[in-house]
């Protein structure tokens, strides 16, 4: 009976809501297309739903098993792609270093990329290859360069074909210099984002550690001393109090989500059809 | 409390949460004929408290969102946190009635600060953005400079390679100044009204003192290398100032381990009979 009760009050909140918010007129129609992968997480977010009401027959406890589902995938998809950005920026780098080798060694923007592609850095070396079949088949050289912007996907490529696209454009003569400049600024920022996030250890450490100490904890008392637990189950109440426990675990790892952000590094995009 | 009350203190909350958490990402933009409609709504003049703080009126043109639209998200979030403060009080912790009046108008109070807060956070964002772009935009200039351009050209040459934004308004500045009688630098200083960037005013500087012919090329090289180390200072300093605040987290996950036990004890408690 609370439990109908309680599903009761969301429907209506969660439909008085979509009332309020259609009145004020926002647009609730969804922007993005779902794809089958994104159905995956959803998928198991309901079976664990499904499983934590079937054993405990805890609401809140099972919302918030389910929530959990999304959130471990987003800070392991976090995780993962500042790896992957942080690669990417050390092989720009390379290849920043490589071009200012090339290009103060006498070659042309040109022939330096071919040379280069021929023993390229690893992670963007498909990306390096492509420029190279670009650059030979497109009579364009800023074409070519953008191209390979949309191909790397990290502004520190932007700012790189940024410095090649007016090299090219108004002939600069101290162009070596340039790309060992922007080498250095992304190692420069490598050696900052590791610093950073060795000093965050122990605080990450320690939030793990509290997180897991109050899911244990939970596991504990519904395994030894069930009974103790029976606060939790008398009807909205305790359903509003072990919401309370969750919310505070779930706001804390939405502020770490947040937080643990690598170093700012510039949000510099080239502009598409750009007239240089 | 009666299930009724109950029932519909639940639903306020949690609805007029939802409403206040999707206005905070929900910027509308400002139309001047519903602005006079609201201001004239508003009771006990309440939209005039803000004509009086500068800072905050800059910060609104900033992220373009009207006056009246952030005091109706105020008055949203205050009667959140007086409802959730009388909520939390009377369902969860006791229900005596002076715990949940503090509570209720501290939450109540925040509630009220909460938009302002995050209009501060959003302008921040805008000049940092703007910072942004203008170490690379000095950058792709200086670069320019030293393949022989002239620092005129180099600057409005520049200013067509980001989009944004921001570069737009660099762009636009570049652009307007060619046709209008303003120059290029007393644009800038527009921009430095705005946003109020120091480096704005500075590449102003660079900019009048280069069209008397003033300015080396490597003096703007030099500004461009000093403010892209200043940038990425900043940058360095912010990180480190969250990771400092990850004792936040810490805190409310600690608090979650308290309540979890204390909602035990407390029940426990309860059930002895003296």
């Amino acid at each position: 009976m609370p439990a109908i009760l309680l599903l009761i009050i969301l429907g209506a909140s969660t439909g008085l809501t979509v009332i309020v918010l259609t009145a004020l007129g926002f647009d609730l129609t969804p922007t993005k297309t779902s794809t089958i992968k994104d159905l995956i997480p959803i998928s198991i977010a309901v079976a664990v739903f499904v499983i934590a009401l079937l054993i405990t027959g805890l609401i809140s406890l099972s919302v918030a098993a389910a929530i959990s589902v999304f959130l471990i995938k987003s800070l392991i998809e976090k995780r993962k792609e500042m790896k992957r950005t942080e690669s990417r920026v050390e092989s720009i780098a390379i290849f920043s270093q490589s071009l200012a080798d090339s290009i103060s060694g006498g070659k042309s923007i040109s022939a330096a990329i071919n040379s280069i592609a021929k023993n390229p850095p690893k992670v963007i070396s498909e990306e390096i290859k492509s420029l190279q079949i670009n650059l030979s088949t497109s009579n364009r050289f800023e074409e070519a360069m953008k191209q390979f912007v949309v191909d790397v996907d990290d502004p520190a490529a932007d700012l790189l074909a940024a410095h090649l696209i007016q090299a090219d454009t108004h002939a600069t003569a101290n162009l070596a210099s340039s790309m060992r400049n922007i080498s250095e600024s992304l190692n420069e920022y490598i050696i900052n984002n590791r610093k950073i996030s060795t000093g965050r250890r122990k605080q990450e450490f320690e939030i793990k550690g509290l997180s897991v100490v109050v899911v244990v904890m939970i596991i504990l008392l519904s395994t030894m001393a069930p009974d103790l637990l029976d606060v939790y189950k008398r009807g909205i109440l305790g359903e509003l109090k072990l919401s309370l426990v969750f919310g505070c675990v779930f706001a804390g790892w939405v502020l770490v989500d947040k937080l643990t952000q690598g170093v700012n590094k510039s949000a510099f995009t080239l502009r598409k059809g750009a007239k240089l | 409390m009666s299930p009724i009350a109950t029932v519909l203190l639940i639903c306020a909350t949690f609805s007029s949460g939802i409403i206040a958490l999707w206005r905070s990402y929900y910027t509308p933009a400002s139309l001047p004929s519903s602005t006079a409609l609201v201001d004239a709504t508003l009771p006990f003049g309440m939209g005039n408290n803000l004509e009086k703080d500068v800072e905050l009126e800059r910060d609104l043109e900033l992220v373009g969102k009207d006056k009246n639209v952030m005091v109706y998200e105020q008055l949203i979030g205050s009667v959140v946190g007086v409802l959730a403060g009388a909520l939390l009080t009377f369902l969860l912790i006791s229900d005596t009635p002076f715990l949940g009046i503090i509570l209720a108008a501290l939450l109540g109070l925040y509630g009220w600060h909460a938009p302002k807060n995050t209009l501060i956070k959003n302008a921040e964002e805008q000049r940092v953005t703007m910072k942004q772009a203008l170490v690379v935009y000095q950058e792709l200039a200086s670069a320019a400079v030293s393949g022989g351009q002239s620092i005129q050209s180099a600057l409005r040459n520049a200013a067509t390679y980001g989009e944004g934004k921001q570069w737009a308004e660099i762009r636009h500045a570049a652009t307007v100044s060619m046709t209008s009688d303003k120059t290029f630098a007393s644009h800038i200083r527009q921009l430095h009204d705005q946003y109020q960037i120091n480096e704005l005013e500075t590449l102003a500087n660079v900019i009048e003192v280069a069209d008397s012919g003033g300015t080396s090329k490597t003096s703007l090289q030099d500004l461009a290398k000093q403010q892209s180390k200043k940038f990425a200072q900043e940058a360095l300093d912010k990180s480190e100032s969250n990771t400092a605040q990850l004792l936040i987290p810490t805190t409310l996950i600690f608090i979650s381990f308290v309540l979890l036990l204390a909602f035990v004890v407390m029940d426990g408690l309860s059930q002895i009979t003296l």
